[in-house]
């Protein structure tokens, strides 16, 4: 049995999301404030008995942000169970009877919604049924609004149910169950469906079978070891019965022969004899009690336990690791505290939030891989920003979250549907699709799922020659922008472009080819590339037509011959040509084919170029030359455009018109106007009509052919 | 928690074996030969056989009370009762079934009410008159097929459902639904039924579906077939062959023959009227004694009153206790001026009557809980008390489905009841401001919603239909008698005091047409059932004594066209041949 979804509906900046888990270790991936740590916090409620959530508890905040007025609204979160049911075992006539088996029956019979062996646990936090009833009384009338108004947190319920089987993320399935509130409707509470909504359930009964455990993200290890409620003190609590009555035993007997020892102390004895005196001397013997001093320490293991803390074998007092270790170490301990407590076979959940606050880099993906191999019962739930567990972890088990804005996260899923894209669409056979992929994208994963906007290209050429071209020419990195560019090495560009998709993850994806068109009277040309070239433009049309996410931009030619047709550009070229060739009679030639030979002469030339040098190579060499006022070709400024549509801000382009303005030294005086008003705009309104000022002033300037085409 | 030996102590090597098999039983228990000792026992060593085990041990019982007999019988044992369950089917239905998988029924996913007996007849009444059909006093309106159909559509609409939904929708989902009994079977250790010669087709179905998911499940039915009387609302005592089938396993069949009830002459005396034989044998400490046997068929209605009032009193002189005496009769009209008559007669004797109270038994309906709490006696019973309040709010929040405050517990529900005891002389009047009070407390407005003020009219209008029906009188003290533990002369129906006994049984209306009633003499689908109805009855009847026993068929009552009933002809039958043998004193 694992958990397989999470359904989180109008929770803080969660409207409505549905995480996908696998069996094992999963993550949660997302920028800061994008919701992780509210997505772990809904599972918590709904399925961690240590952690209190009431109605007393219940704040506005809670609701999600972006429904404006909460009033009315509801919130739901609920927890899909796959794989509960093993028939078989049940239906043996003489069923051993194990205390694990049994309390999987018990939870089966709680939850299980099917004989195909799934169960689902829902919580509803909603306003109470007398509210509900008012409110849906009022719909479509003046008083909806007044009555509305009138509800208080108080009046709301937190209501469980079980084998609900409804997609709450459906707005049709929650307007059918809380009703149409924009609308003036409420839905009747008598007319609730427990079809729809599941049967009631207490909530306590679920908990008993599924343990959660919660790791939160370290701010203070050292505080923390100290509690009561270490984790030390809790193992301790669970394994007290399981140590040996001798020891037990022994302990006790030296512990009282240590309190009699001490009793015994010659000056300690006096203490008592003294006090007697005393007493002898103020109510004389009738009335004085026989007093001694006894050393009375406790017995109890509880109590001992106590004295226990953790240390280092070479006696370095615990203050003196490092952060990063005493992190390390706590979680160590939890783990051991969830293997000491677990007393559930059936399943055990354990969340933990940023594992990666304060560990070192390679403790995290090791620490990661080991989770992985935690026992076929046990379910991680992580969340994290950290690119190292991200890399390590599997592409099937990652749900990332984008933030739309400050009030509203969504969730992606990658893989969504990515095998049956795989065998039906790209008709690929064998192994499952995801899983070759998972492997093929080993290396560029976190690129992949952490970019706001991707680019894909074909070669080494590209993946040098673009981030330079943008650097200088636009000012801001592709890093900056939060671009990926990802550098497929051949031309099969769909097997990672389907990942983008209204269904998976929806970032824009642009891929950037040669259609390797030979130019008339050129020799230098493969006309099998160019065939390739016009049949791979007929298939990603055919693939990603209609996929909004994914658009494929083409060099006419390559991308070496296209950058060379632009006049602006040939200077940088000759400057490699200088340093790359030692003969003065070559760089001669190739110079003069480039700068005044036809238009096949410059292609051959390009071409042989690129082949004597290298195309990866003749590319790192243009990226050093390359100043800000190389002009990059259209396709690709097209691309970027396109890759970065989501991820502009004003911020950005500020920086990139302040950039294009400054590189433009020829300007004169005519401008100083401009000048000034660059050094001077400050507010976001002064810049934007600045930004448009540019615009309209440079129309040729291609951070003005750039912004045209982000924002159209 | 007591072991194996003790929950087998004082058992008759009989008895024992009963708890001791392995195998599904088939459980034949005569009269007073401890079924109800031997039934507890089992569960207790059932539940002792696991004892970490959380899975249900479960009693069904025929009545309430009967499960509750099991409940406190086990509580005094001591016996941990969290994994043992007891109550009736219905109970068992919706617990186990209606609750939990409503959803999965069109007509119950969004909501039911169960209404009672009463209201179903209102129903029936109404309907029938809204159709333009004529009824008699005694005529039933659902006879008429058209009433049927009008009522299920009424019911419906309402979202309401009778005790027999209750079955046939657990029917329906168990058999639908395989999913909801491997739910249910994989949480039952073992499932034992009482008296399941009254169990009905449905009953019998829900089990087997539950059953045959998962066959570890330990059955046993027990019973006695010559008991059961209960055929008019479809009980059905199955034979260990159909049952075989239907479970698809096999029963051992078992019998509890040794009577610790009754004299070898009362034996002799109820063993002619076996329809299936047990050899039912006395091994009571007073298997020997003699005591009285009397059959009369000569003393008159109106003389009646008197000659049974001068056995109570000869009884009561001769030192038997006043609830060691029972009155019977084969129908509640004849009755009702009977125990009116000897409580003038005899003023100073108490009787347990069968007296209407203004408010009906109905644990299931919250307004009738709060009435338990205001009359019955306060400051005693504070757990049973305690207990009842809990139940009260969990029907007000899981059934009626309204928010209680958190802070509000039992214990404020109890002092609200015990607040408005002394209001008002009329008891009707108190609870009115109970009810007014409680929800005041849980600061719910009784007149809001659907659910609330309609439940509160039908209860009050029900009340009133009765106390108006029967001239009751609605004063404090004399509603909380009602609520009080009984003492005295028992007065019942043959059908009341099943599985009860008594020192003396003085049974009346031993007559054609009271028994068997006329049904089985008149109606040609009952007439071949007339032979076995009688049998089984006076078996019933005359089980119930241990020593003494007065069988009257009086004279002068007259059937509607005005002649003469006549002496049950079974009884007759038997009569002369015992009065020849001298063991039945006949009084001419």
């Amino acid at each position: 049995m694992y958990l397989k979804y999470i359904q989180i509906i109008n929770f803080k900046n969660l409207k409505s999301a549905r995480f996908e888990f696998a069996k094992g270790a999963n993550t949660i991936i997302g920028e800061n404030d994008s919701g992780k740590s509210n997505a772990l916090t809904a599972m918590r409620i709904l399925l961690d008995d240590s952690y209190y959530y009431n109605t007393k508890r219940l704040k506005e905040t809670d609701f999600s942000y972006t429904l404006g007025d909460w009033k009315g609204h509801w919130i739901i979160i609920s927890a899909f169970f796959d794989e509960i049911s093993d028939e078989d075992k049940n239906n043996e006539f003489c069923v051993e009877l194990t205390p694990d088996e049994e309390n999987a029956s018990f939870l089966r019979s709680y939850i299980r919604c099917a004989d195909k062996g799934y169960g689902t646990v829902t919580l509803f936090i909603r306003p109470c049924n007398s509210k509900r009833l008012e409110l849906a009384e009022a719909s479509h009338s003046c008083r909806f609004e007044t009555i509305r108004a009138q509800i208080k947190l108080s009046d709301y319920e937190f209501f469980y149910t079980s084998r609900s089987q409804a997609d709450f993320t459906d707005e049709a399935v929650y307007k059918s169950i809380v009703g149409d509130i924009a609308a003036g409707e409420y839905a009747n509470p008598e007319n609730d469906s427990s079809s729809v909504l599941g049967t009631k359930i207490d909530i306590i009964s679920v908990r008993q079978h599924i343990s959660t455990v919660f790791i939160d993200a370290l701010r203070d290890v050292e505080n923390e070891l100290r509690k009561p409620k270490n984790p030390i003190r809790q193992i301790i609590d669970t394994i007290e019965g399981e140590i040996a009555v001798t020891d037990i035993d022994d302990i006790k007997s030296k512990i009282n022969a240590l309190n009699l020892k001490i009793a015994s102390i010659p000056q300690i004895t006096d203490i008592g004899n003294q006090v007697n005196r005393k007493l002898l001397e103020m109510i004389g013997t009738v009335y004085s009690p026989d007093i001694k001093l006894e050393s009375r320490m406790k017995e109890n293991f509880a109590v001992l336990a106590r004295y226990l803390t953790v240390t280092t074998s070479d006696q370095n007092d615990i203050e003196l690791l490092g952060l990063g270790h005493l992190n390390i170490l706590y979680i160590a301990l939890k783990l051991v505290e969830f293997e000491a407590n677990r007393n559930r076979e059936l399943l055990n959940i354990m969340i933990i939030e940023e594992p990666e606050a304060h560990i070192h880099t390679h403790i995290q993906k090791t620490l990661f891989d080991n989770l992985q191999v935690a026992h076929t019962y046990t379910q991680v739930v992580m969340s994290t920003h950290s690119t190292h567990i991200s890399e390590v972890a599997d592409i099937e088990k990652v749900n990332i979250m984008k933030k739309v804005n400050e009030q509203l996260s969504f969730v992606m899923k990658p893989t969504n549907g990515l095998d049956q894209f795989g065998a039906g669409i790209l008709k690929h056979k064998g192994m499952a699709f995801t899983q070759i992929l998972s492997r093929y994208l080993d290396a560029k994963r976190s690129v992949l799922l952490f970019s706001k906007g991707v680019i894909l290209v074909e070669g080494d050429g590209e993946e040098i020659l673009i981030p330079a071209l943008v650097k200088n020419v636009l000012g801001v990195s592709l890093d900056e922008m939060g671009i990926g560019l990802i550098n497929v090495g051949s031309v099969a560009f769909e097997n990672v472009a389907c990942i983008f998709d209204a269904t998976r993850l929806q970032r824009r994806c642009a891929i950037i080819t040669d259609l390797d068109a030979i130019v008339a009277g050129a020799t230098k040309g493969s006309q099998e590339a160019m065939n390739f070239g016009a049949a791979r433009k007929e298939r990603l049309t055919t693939l990603f037509g209609a996929n909004h996410y994914v658009e494929a931009f083409y060099a006419p030619h390559t991308l070496e011959v296209d950058f060379a047709n632009i006049a602006q550009n040939r200077e940088f070229i000759y400057a490699v040509i200088k340093h790359a060739y030692t003969q003065k009679a070559t760089k001669d030639k190739l110079i003069a084919a480039i700068k005044s030979g036809t238009e096949a002469e410059r292609y051959d030339a390009v071409l042989t170029i690129a082949r004597n040098i290298q195309k990866g190579w003749y590319a790192t060499l243009l990226a050093s030359e390359i100043r800000a006022n190389a002009v990059i070709p259209a396709y690709i400024l097209d691309a970027i455009a396109f890759a970065a549509k989501d991820v502009v801000s004003p911020k950005l382009l500020w920086k990139m018109a302040k950039y294009s303005f400054g590189a433009n030294n020829d300007l004169g005086n005519d401008y100083d106007y401009m000048k000034k008003k660059f050094d001077e705009a400050a507010t976001p309104e002064q810049r934007t009509a600045l930004i448009s000022d540019f615009c309209r002033e440079f129309p040729k300037d291609l951070f003005s052919a750039f912004i045209a085409k982000v924002v159209d | 928690m007591p072991d194996f030996s003790d929950i087998l102590r004082g058992l008759s090597p009989e008895q024992e074996a009963v708890c001791k098999a392995l195998e599904n039983v088939l459980l034949t228990a005569c009269p007073g030969s401890g079924k109800t000792r031997t039934l507890t026992r089992c569960l207790a060593y059932q539940a002792a056989q696991e004892p970490v085990s959380k899975k249900w041990n479960i009693a069904l019982t025929f009545t309430n009370r009967a499960a509750e007999e099991i409940t406190s019988r086990l509580d005094d044992m001591g016996i941990d009762l969290s994994n043992i369950w007891a109550g009736t089917i219905h109970q068992f239905c919706m617990q186990f079934i209606i609750r939990p998988y409503a959803m999965y029924s069109g007509r119950l996913c969004e909501g039911y009410s169960i209404i009672d007996e009463y209201t179903q007849g209102e129903y029936g009444k109404s309907i029938a008159k809204d159709l333009g059909i004529k009824l008699g006093i005694f005529d039933d309106p659902f006879q008429t097929p058209a009433v049927v159909t009008a009522y299920e559509t009424l019911l419906a609409a309402n979202k309401e459902i009778d005790f027999e939904m209750i079955l046939r929708f657990s029917e329906e989902l168990s058999t639908r639904c395989p999913f909801v009994c491997a739910n249910i079977a994989s949480v039952i250790s073992s499932i034992l039924i009482d008296e399941f010669q009254d169990t009905n087709e449905l009953q019998y179905s829900i089990l087997a579906n539950i059953f045959k998911a998962n066959k570890s499940i330990k059955l046993m039915f027990a019973g006695d077939v010559n008991q059961a009387i209960y055929g008019s609302l479809g009980g059905v005592a199955k034979c260990k062959a159909e049952l075989d089938t239907l479970y698809e396993t096999t029963f051992k069949e078992l019998r509890l023959t040794g009577c610790y009830r009754s004299t070898q002459r009362v034996v002799n005396l109820y063993k002619n009227f076996e329809v299936s034989q047990t050899g039912v044998c006395s091994v009571a400490d007073i298997k020997d004694a003699t005591g009285t046997i009397n059959y009369c068929r000569s003393v008159s209605k109106e003389n009646l009153t008197a000659e049974i009032a001068a056995i109570i009193c000869s009884e009561l002189v001769s030192g038997t206790k006043a609830e060691e005496i029972c009155v019977l009769a084969p129908q509640w009209q004849i009755l009702f001026s009977l125990s009116r008559n000897l409580r003038s007669k005899l003023p100073d004797v108490l009787f347990d009557a069968p007296d209407i109270s203004p408010i009906k038994y109905d644990p299931l309906n919250p307004l009738f809980l709060l009435a338990r709490l205001l009359f019955m006696p306060s400051g005693e019973n504070v757990s049973i008390r305690k207990r009842i309040a809990t139940e009260f709010m969990s029907i007000v929040r899981d059934g009626l489905k309204i928010m209680l405050p958190d802070k509000i517990q039992n214990f404020d529900i109890l002092s609200a009841v015990n607040h408005c005891r002394t209001l008002d002389a009329d008891g009707i009047v108190c609870l009115k401001a109970v009810i007014e009070r409680v929800f005041a407390l849980l600061r719910i407005d009784i007149n809001k919603g659907k659910a609330l003020p309609s439940l509160t009219e039908r209860f009050f209008e029900k009340i009133d239909s009765r106390v108006k029906q029967y001239s009751l009188s609605t004063d404090y003290d004399s509603i909380s008698r009602y609520f009080r533990d009984k003492q005295g002369v028992v007065i019942s129906t043959i059908h009341g005091v099943k599985g009860e006994e008594y020192t003396t049984v003085i049974a009346v209306g031993l007559l054609n047409g009271y028994l068997p009633n006329w049904d089985f003499i008149m109606k040609p689908e009952k007439k071949p059932l007339r032979k076995t109805e009688t049998l089984k009855l006076l078996y019933v009847l005359c089980s119930r004594a241990k020593k003494n026993l007065y069988l009257f068929s009086e004279t002068g009552r007259e059937t509607n066209k005005g002649t003469d009933y006549t002496p049950t002809d079974e009884l007759s039958l038997i009569a002369h041949n015992l009065s020849l043998s001298g063991q039945l004193n006949l009084k001419t």
